[in-house]
């Protein structure tokens, strides 16, 4: 049976992890195809016994791994992973300084429900064609009979005032707990 | 760079339209400053946790309104995206009832090598449709009847069907993991677990099933909230369905499964075994309105653990570390009448973990009454918090009769607690749920006249404990009374009337 606490993290860590992916693979499909090595690789090694000192820093190596094998078999991406040489370091970088705890990770997803529920409009057409339906904007454009820069300033402006009723949320629970 | 600039920057470059010039100019910037690293882990975030938050909520509109399936990309992506997966638990529920209610298989299955269990007793041979647990710290191999070989992890508990409907071979696995070597042969071999279903031909894989939050006893494996799959091919190629869609894993494939549900319906029974036989417990509790007695099932899947007089640390609520007796894996056998136990009943009314208490050391003729004399007593009021002096406090009630207010002191040993806005689940008397507000630590700086607030105080004044209720809803003049007359409003209606952004 591989370490229960190893499974615990990789299973709070989810997020946080995949969103360390994203970063350096800059596609969300293929941030989650990689994230599924990065998992099968984090269980195989809790299996082996291996327990990592801080779970984040462990996974974070081994996504990096994953993710220059990722393109080193997919050549046709490379001016990606030319990217990903210079990229990966800073995002370590950013993820360790800046990461969210997996407490805040599902915090923020509850919140973000919520700011979900609220949002209505084309706002909500966009945010759900995108997210909910995964359409390209291209595809979004043409459901609802806009232009594609139209769509993506839409969609630009929702996740920008999701982000800031998500923020407020999360100040108004940080105010009531002082 | 301004913050407007540097939003765009990010959303083109996580959406992978940055051009080479633009992804330079972007890795300066995050070298230099930290405020653009967080802007990046930010907006990353925000990109994962959007794709989260509307993939449940487009599998609460499924099961709404079956088959509405959203329009995706490709299979796969999407199938891949609902890792949070409420359907697979609908189809693994599903499918549970579904063999409960079949006929049982003929034929049965052999022990080969490790210790197996059904209904507490150990076995050699195996009848179709039992329920089996690995007992022991070693793999059990069983041949099953179609001449598949299974290797039970230890630990693991696993419904054995045998052939059913067109399948020659169905195996459920409740907790744990098992690989299978699987002969070519009439009709397909099935793993059936709560996250999905593993279907082959002819092949050897490995399945496992790890539960959030697992602590190596599995003392309450009913309150899994996440539940990982991993399936890994070693021969040939099985099929993975999970949520209704299917994906082929090939040979050397692995891949791993996440469904995200609540744990099934249970409740808990503690009390004292006053009678028992092979198949039930009698537990009776006893208090103040007199004594209550329940029966409840036990069989081979009911794991029963018994404390020790060790002691362990385990990790708590918020990472907060408590400290607990540990538990030893026992056998129905060794429950005994007059232990105290907890039970935890699962919705068939089957024991799922029975925990068995250390006996409490014979308290001596007198000693409670010593000890109720010996302790402080307490009075609690709820009232208006009118005056806040430093540490003196002033509680005013209102009633009928006037106002009467209490004076009572903080000390550094005084609780202080506060409602949130969130509300929480919590389950009561006869197991009842219902809802109240969250309940968070505070400190004395919360304190302000005009709040209202429940006291428990020591016959000294001391306060022991501070509870802050939430503000109630303000009322309009004369709101009250509108709504008396008019009865009961309907619920405003969301999303009408354009583009309300979320405040």
């Amino acid at each position: 049976m591989a370490d229960p606490d190893v499974v615990r993290d990789l299973l709070r860590y989810r997020d946080v992890l995949m969103g360390f992916i994203l970063v350096l693979v800059r596609d969300h499909d293929l941030a989650e195809d990689v994230f599924q090595d990065v998992a099968v690789s984090i269980l195989g090694e809790a299996h082996k016994g291996v327990r990592p000192r801080a779970f984040m820093p462990w996974a974070r190596a081994l996504a990096r791994h994953r993710v220059a094998d990722h393109f080193r078999r997919h050549s046709r991406r490379q001016g990606r992973e030319v990217a990903l040489e210079t990229m990966a370091e800073v995002a370590d970088q950013a993820f360790a300084e800046h990461g969210p705890s997996a407490e805040q990770s599902r915090e923020r997803v509850k919140f973000l429900r919520e700011c979900l529920e609220r949002l209505a409009g084309r706002a909500r057409a966009v945010i759900d064609g995108r997210y909910h339906d995964r359409k390209s904007l291209a595809e979004i454009a043409a459901s609802i009979g806009w232009k594609v820069a139209s769509v993506k300033v839409a969609l630009s402006k929702a996740r920008k005032a999701l982000a800031e009723c998500v923020s407020r949320k999360q100040r108004a629970k940080e105010s009531m707990q002082r | 760079m301004s913050d407007e600039g540097l939003d765009a920057l990010l959303d083109a470059y996580l959406l992978g339209e940055a051009d080479a010039a633009q992804a330079a100019d972007l890795e300066a910037m995050l070298r230099a400053d930290s405020e653009a690293r967080r802007a990046l882990v930010e907006r990353a975030m925000l990109e994962v946790h959007l794709y989260r938050a509307c993939a449940v909520d487009s599998q609460s509109a499924a099961e709404r309104s079956l088959p509405a399936a959203p329009a995706r990309r490709g299979l796969k992506r999407a199938w891949l995206a609902g890792l949070a997966v409420a359907a697979a638990v609908a189809v693994a529920v599903g499918a549970t009832l579904l063999l409960r209610r079949g006929r049982r298989a003929e034929g049965s299955h052999e022990v080969v090598s490790g210790a197996v269990v059904v209904a507490g007793s150990p076995v050699t041979r195996i009848p179709a449709g039992s329920s089996v647990r690995v007992a022991g710290t070693a793999p059990a191999v069983i041949r099953l009847s179609d001449r598949s070989q299974a290797t039970l992890e230890p630990s693991s508990r696993a419904v054995l069907h045998g052939r059913m409907a067109e399948a020659r071979e169905v195996v459920e696995l409740i907790e744990g993991g098992g690989r299978f070597l699987v002969p070519k042969g009439r009709g397909r071999f099935e793993v059936r677990t709560s996250v999905g279903r593993v279907t082959v031909l002819g092949t050897e894989f490995s399945v496992r099933l790890v539960p959030e939050g697992h602590d190596g006893q599995g003392g309450e494996p009913m309150k899994t909230r996440h539940v990982l799959m991993a399936v890994a091919v070693l021969a040939g190629s099985v099929q993975v369905e999970v949520g209704g869609r299917a994906v082929v894993l090939g040979v050397g494939g692995s891949r791993v499964f996440a469904a995200e549900r609540e744990g099934p319906r249970t409740r808990r029974v503690s009390g004292e075994i006053t009678a028992m036989n092979a198949n039930t417990l009698t537990l009776t509790q006893r208090g103040d309105r007199g004594e209550r007695t329940q029966t409840v099932a036990i069989g081979a899947g009911t794991k029963v653990l018994i404390e020790t007089d060790e002691m362990e640390t385990v990790a708590g609520e918020g990472d907060e570390r408590r400290t607990r007796r540990k538990l030893a894996e026992a056998t129905a056998a060794e429950l005994q009448v007059g232990m105290r136990v907890t039970a935890t009943v699962g919705a068939d009314g089957e024991a799922v973990s029975v925990v068995a208490r250390k006996p409490r050391a014979p308290r001596r003729r007198g000693e409670g009454e010593r000890e109720r004399e010996g302790r402080t007593r307490k009075r609690r009021l709820s009232g208006e918090l009118t005056s806040v002096n430093g540490n003196a406090l002033e509680i005013t009630r209102r009633g009928d009769r006037g106002a009467d207010v209490t004076s009572v002191t903080l000390d550094a040993n005084s609780a202080i607690q506060v409602e949130t806005d969130e509300m929480v689940v919590v389950r009561g008397e006869g197991d009842e749920e219902h809802r109240r507000p969250k309940i968070v630590a505070g400190t004395a700086a919360d304190l302000k006249a005009g709040m209202r607030v429940t006291v428990t105080a020591g016959e000294d004044g001391k306060v022991l404990m501070i509870l802050i209720h939430r503000p109630r809803p303000r009322r309009e003049g004369g709101e009250r009374e509108r709504e008396r007359e008019a009865g009961p409003r309907e619920p405003r209606r969301r999303r009408e009337g354009g583009d309300r952004e979320p405040d």
